[in-house]
């Protein structure tokens, strides 16, 4: 008996000690930059061949493992591999390969290779490629419409080949209430038009398409706020310019709101950097829920600072992993990074760079108002 | 003591004994019920090798006898049953069962075999198991579950009936063996070792069974390397040996060929044993009792007891199986 | 006989503990498939297609490993002397096997179906009727798939036959993609791989789960079709191993 409970209390004891190492190895890290290698993807056909008759199962697995390689790209931009050739195309032509019917691999391939590399014309590519397959999959078309506005401005160079494009599209279009929406998206389209904001109702058309929450949900957002940013820094600057030519002083960002001259930058209403609340001009926060600042004499969005730090730093670990696998070992302290020839770049106000677990991290405090949201 | 058919079942209720069947009268009838002759097998053993299992085998066994088939381990019995119950083909000679050629199916309808150290599936229980073998054979409705109740009820397998036979022991296991061996009543019983794995009283009951099976017309023929078994059950042997059949006959026989002893007091005569104390005894056969008697009894010498000597069955057979390998040569069997 | 034979054989296979214990690795798979759709973008289509890959996946397992234990245990471990020792013909006896054993898969593939569709219907998946004619395709599939195992017990030792039915399954898939690779080869070769390939049954003609989950309908032609080609292959596979058994010594 005292045999039995000592044995079981020590495999109970033993079981409890293999479990929390376990865990302690799997929680609490820093999300990381992971890079895949995808010299091995196989041809389509050989990656039927080799799915065993579960395609569409081993195309999903596949695809779930390669956002590991979408958010390395996202730093880089470049998603050239081994040998030549572009690694979205080679992964994307496998998943498509091994299912030709699944939307999202199109969408995807299109915002990989247009959104983040801007090679609209990949882009375009794989879109029309999946209205082939898929004639009725409203959002393929609507993107690829997109795309010839947007990038190929379809609309003011090649009306007559737009209407073309979007006659075949009301004609895939099964429903009536369908083809009503096409000549309707058409309309809505040229509504949005917005100088400084043109790829804002692109990238606005592909959100909806995104799980929200998602990876993609969260990237396209960072790119619809960072061209908000961008368009308020812009317009903000002009201010600035137009005072500063005039001689006026320019001591505080809160100097900015010169109604006459903001009057004559038709400012977007919702997306722009000043909204007029009780009657009076009062500057928003950026996009990203930080305010503007004058800094150094010049406008900075603290928000598009911070995510243009956190880009920078992830791409310097990028670079200090390399050189910690050249010379076999990591450094110990920040110090000690730059002692290998690895450049920190440099904080902007209140974030700074952590050194943990052989990785670094940007510190950024959290924002005093919530981002702004597109759902 | 052979168990012959007038002094049997004691021990069993009469209720459980099944009538001699029709089919048992007419297999009675005939002459073997089974026969080899000059019947010889082998196997492909490693690489190429042929390993020869019998050699020439040729013995015949009689409606309604019980016949013992002796022999070591690896003397070629197993093989001479697998051979009568269609697990084995292929063999020279010919085998003859019921008077036909081994080789139809149809006959094993009347066999009821027992194999040496018998497995079943595991997840059935006894009473599914004794039921799906039954209809193997043949029975069907009302007739099967009778004698599913009355083999359970025989062998003692009644309380066990819905327990799985995976968890059986081996005694158990060989229950169930001879249960569904007599379950269709058959004309011929085939056992292949079926003492192995028996208590003492489990190896009565299996004789007092294998008694009243044979008191209802069925033949017995089973494989045993225990003499013991072949005195209490059989009229009939044969003695294999390293795939030859070394002898073959009627047990009687050899048991009336042995010899008388004679114990007596007074003069010696010669070639008399003496035991001390003025008695002696003398050995000499059957044929010679009453020329002996007369001169015994002529010599003024006191008879005090005349008796046929017992023979040590296996010290017997053990001297013939020696004599067979010393001599190079099959004996001829006895008649 | 037959049926008597397919009887006991699909109720000891019902009750067997490793028959058992893959449904219940069933069951963790579609728990995990879950698990996989909650880190994808389109969760309940990734699901579907998992449950519907693991009912095959696991399906086939069961049946290489209860096919190639099928005939050879019973001859090694000797059940089949009380059996075959009464008045049934060996072919009787294979084929009664192998019916018991398409019964018992049967029913796993059942279970397995309805518990599938019940956890998509519980996860908020959709539901429709090609996920079911998918279903049946994939247990017409494992039964080809047992029949394989079967054939290849017969021929070679449980081991082997058991990585010979894999090989199988991986081939007869593979085999399904070779008209689209067939025109990378020239002259002879193509012919070798053309010829090779006949000999190896098409499961990708069972693979309609790779439609289903985009609710492709299949036409009622290429149902029946698939169903008569699985047909044949089993009778072909288990014509061979009665052969096969016919002459082999117990």
């Amino acid at each position: 008996m005292i045999a039995r409970v000592g044995l079981t209390t020590a495999i109970l004891a033993m079981a409890a000690v293999a479990v929390g190492w376990n865990a302690r190895g799997m929680l609490g890290h820093e999300r990381a930059v992971r890079a895949k290698n995808l010299d091995f993807l196989p041809s389509p056909v050989v990656a039927r061949a080799l799915s065993c008759g579960h395609p569409s199962s081993a195309s999903r697995l596949r695809w779930i493992d390669a956002f590991a390689y979408f958010q390395f790209q996202l730093d880089r931009k470049d998603d050239t591999i081994a040998g030549g050739g572009s690694g979205f195309k080679r992964l994307y032509d496998m998943l498509i390969g091994l299912d030709p019917r699944f939307e999202p691999y199109y969408q995807h391939a299109a915002l990989c290779l247009g959104g983040v590399l801007e090679r609209h014309q990949d882009e375009l590519g794989y879109l029309q490629r999946g209205t082939l397959e898929l004639p009725q999959a409203s959002g393929l078309w609507r993107s690829a419409a997109a795309v010839l506005v947007t990038y190929y401005a379809w609309d003011a160079q090649q009306p007559r080949n737009l209407d073309r494009f979007l006659a075949a599209w009301a004609d895939s279009e099964t429903d009536d209430n369908a083809k009503a929406m096409v000549w309707q998206w058409q309309r809505a389209l040229a509504r949005r038009r917005l100088g400084g904001l043109e790829q804002v109702p692109y990238w606005l058309d592909r959100l909806p398409t995104t799980v929200p929450d998602s990876p993609m949900s969260a990237f396209i957002e960072g790119i619809l706020r960072e061209q908000i940013a961008r368009y308020a820094i812009d317009e903000l600057s002009a201010v600035l310019a137009a005072r500063q030519a005039a001689g006026e002083p320019v001591e505080r960002i809160a100097d900015l709101l010169d109604a006459p001259r903001l009057a004559t930058r038709q400012l977007h209403l919702q997306l722009g950097p000043v909204a007029v609340i009780d009657g009076m001009l009062a500057l928003r926060s950026d996009p990203f829920g930080y305010p503007y600042q004058l800094r150094d004499g010049r406008v900075s969005s603290l928000g598009l600072d911070y995510r243009d730090f956190a880009k920078a730093v992830a791409g310097t670990d990028t670079k200090l992993q390399s050189a910690a696998k050249r010379d076999g070992g990591w450094p110990k302290d920040l110090d000690g990074v730059a002692a290998v020839g690895v450049l920190l770049p440099t904080p902007p106000p209140e974030a700074e760079i952590d050194y943990r677990g052989q990785h670094l991290i940007a510190r950024i405090p959290d924002p005093p108002a919530s981002p702004l949201t597109f759902r | 003591m052979s168990l012959s058919a007038g002094s049997v079942s004691d021990g069993i209720p009469d209720r459980l004994l099944a009538s001699p069947t029709r089919a048992g009268i007419l297999s009675a009838s005939m002459a073997d019920v089974l026969a080899f002759t000059d019947v010889s097998f082998s196997y492909r053993g490693d690489w190429l090798n042929r390993i020869r299992s019998l050699d020439t085998v040729s013995f015949a066994v009689p409606a309604g006898a019980a016949y013992g088939f002796l022999g070591a381990n690896g003397a070629g019995k197993s093989t001479s049953i697998k051979l009568t119950v269609g697990l084995l083909a292929g063999q020279r000679g010919e085998i003859r069962l019921f008077g036909q050629p081994v080789g139809d199916e149809r006959l094993r309808a009347r066999v009821g075999y027992l194999p040496e150290q018998p497995y079943f599936y595991e997840n059935l229980q006894v009473h599914e198991y004794l039921a799906y073998l039954g209809k193997l054979s043949g029975l069907r409705g009302p007739a099967l579950r009778t004698a599913v109740d009355r083999v359970s009820e025989l062998l003692d397998l009644a309380e066990l009936a819905r327990r799985k036979l995976g968890s059986f022991s081996k005694g158990m296991r060989q229950r169930f063996g001879l249960a569904q061996a007599i379950i269709h009543q058959p004309d011929l019983l085939v056992l292949d070792e079926p003492f192995s794995g028996l208590d003492p009283l489990w190896r009565a009951r299996f004789k007092e069974v294998m008694a009243a099976e044979r008191k209802r017309g069925a033949t017995l023929f089973f494989s045993t390397h225990i003499l013991s078994d072949v005195e209490d059950l059989c009229d009939h042997y044969a003695v294999i040996d390293h795939g030859k059949v070394l002898e073959q006959g009627r047990l009687d026989t050899l048991i009336g060929a042995a010899p008388l002893a004679l114990t007596a007091r007074g003069a010696r005569p010669e070639g008399a044993e003496d035991l001390g104390d003025g008695t002696w005894r003398l050995l000499f056969p059957d044929s010679e009792r009453g020329a002996r008697l007369a001169a015994l009894t002529a010599s003024g010498a006191e008879i005090l007891r005349l008796e046929r000597k017992h023979i040590a069955l296996e010290d017997y057979f053990v001297a013939r199986v020696r004599a067979f390998h010393a001599a190079g040569r099959p004996m001829e069997a006895t008649p | 006989m037959i049926l008597i034979i397919a009887g006991a054989t699909c109720r000891e296979a019902l009750r067997s503990r490793s028959f058992l214990g893959l449904l219940a690795l069933y069951c963790l798979g579609i728990g995990l498939a879950r698990v996989v759709g909650w880190i994808s973008p389109a969760s309940d289509d990734v699901t579907t297609n998992l449950v519907l890959s693991l009912q095959s996946i696991v399906g086939v397992l069961v049946a290489v490993a209860t096919g190639t234990a099928l005939v050879h245990t019973e001859i090694k471990q000797r059940t089949l002397y009380t059996v075959l020792s009464r008045p049934l013909a060996r072919w009787r006896f294979v084929v009664g096997k192998y019916l018991g054993l398409a019964a018992a898969l049967v029913v796993g593939q059942g279970v397995m179906l309805g518990l599938g569709l019940t956890w998509l219907g519980a996860t908020g998946a959709p539901l429709h009727s090609a996920l079911v004619v998918a279903g049946l395709l994939t247990a017409l599939e494992v039964l080809v798939m047992a029949a394989v195992a079967l054939c290849w017990t017969a021929l070679t030792s449980p081991l082997l036959a058991a990585a010979l039915g894999l090989a199988t399954y991986a081939l007869g898939h593979a085999v399904a993609t070779l008209p689209g690779m067939l025109p990378y080869l020239q002259g002879w070769r193509m012919t070798v791989a053309a010829a090779g390939a006949s000999l190896i049954p098409n499961l990708g003609r069972f693979a309609y789960r790779n439609d289903a989950v985009h609710q492709v309908p299949l036409p009622p032609a290429e149902l029946a079709s698939a169903i008569a080609y699985g047909l044949l292959w089993i009778a072909l596979l288990v014509t061979i191993t009665v052969a096969v058994y016919r002459k082999k010594q117990l």
